[in-house]
């Protein structure tokens, strides 16, 4: 029987950019700033949610790629951070080029990266959480074994 | 760049974002709960499973304890006929014989 593949979401980027989501969005809340990209770019009250998309992206995403449980509910976890995470990093995408155009190229670049990359990981947990419902369905889960990561999930 | 149009963008990229956000913790926490329904649903299939077997042997063991019951009860009476028959002061080697291979007959196969 083949295993079904998992990738699993505790790659060395991913955690790092989780990572930083956190404490950037701790280090805005705390001091009370915010990049002046995203003054520029967004009014009052979009500022405000885009610090917190970031907030919910870091927590839940760390949340979700440490999950100790089923491997689908911390996939499904993973899911809404890196969704947030991609909206918020397309927003200050927006902002950066906006506020400094051609001279934003690598700062607006990298996070357009992050961006790209979180809508990407997301379409890849969805395809993961299909295949494992239509195994469920099918009934033949044998072995879940994940591509990065060493975790293995019996089922 | 109009800052217009960043506000525009901005304003909807953060509408999706909260959005989609809050939709994908509603699914996630529907897949939790559908999770925990599916390992519950095992674990009462996995005990069904052991216990069927055991079942199966309590009803087997059932009624082979009723047949040596009635064997039993059977025997018993038996016993009790034929000490009678022995004790009776007119009883003789014939009439005694006649007896013991007459109850072997009429035993009812169980």
């Amino acid at each position: 029987m083949t295993p079904i593949r998992i990738t699993s979401g505790r790659h060395p980027f991913e955690v790092v950019v989780l990572i930083a989501a956190l404490v950037v969005a701790t280090i805005l809340i705390l001091t009370n700033t915010r990049p002046p990209a995203v003054d520029a770019a967004m009014p009052g009250p979009v500022r405000l949610v885009w610090v917190i998309l970031l907030a919910v992206s870091g927590v839940v995403g760390l949340l979700g790629v440490f999950w100790r449980g089923a491997i689908q509910t911390s996939l499904s976890i993973e899911a809404i951070a890196v969704l947030v995470l991609g909206t918020a990093a397309a927003m200050y995408t927006v902002g950066v080029v906006a506020f400094a155009g051609i001279d934003g190229a690598a700062a607006g670049g990298f996070v357009a990266a992050v961006g790209a990359g979180s809508w990407w990981r997301l379409t890849q947990i969805w395809g993961d959480l299909r295949r494992f419902d239509q195994a469920v369905k099918a009934q033949i889960i044998g072995e879940v074994t994940t591509l990065i990561g060493q975790r293995t999930n019996h089922e | 760049m109009n800052s217009n149009w960043t506000h525009i963008i901005t304003s909807m990229l953060s509408i999706i974002g909260a959005g989609g956000g809050l939709g994908a913790a509603t699914a996630a926490a529907l897949r939790w709960r559908k999770t925990k329904a599916d390992t519950a649903d095992v674990l009462t299939d996995t005990a069904l499973t052991l216990i069927e077997p055991l079942r199966v042997r309590i009803q087997e063991l059932d009624r082979e304890m009723l047949r040596v019951r009635y064997e039993a009860r059977e025997t018993a009476t038996e016993l009790r006929r034929l000490r009678t028959a022995i004790l009776n002061p007119s009883a003789t080697l014939d009439s005694l014989r006649e007896l013991v291979m007459n109850s072997g007959r009429d035993r009812s196969p169980s």
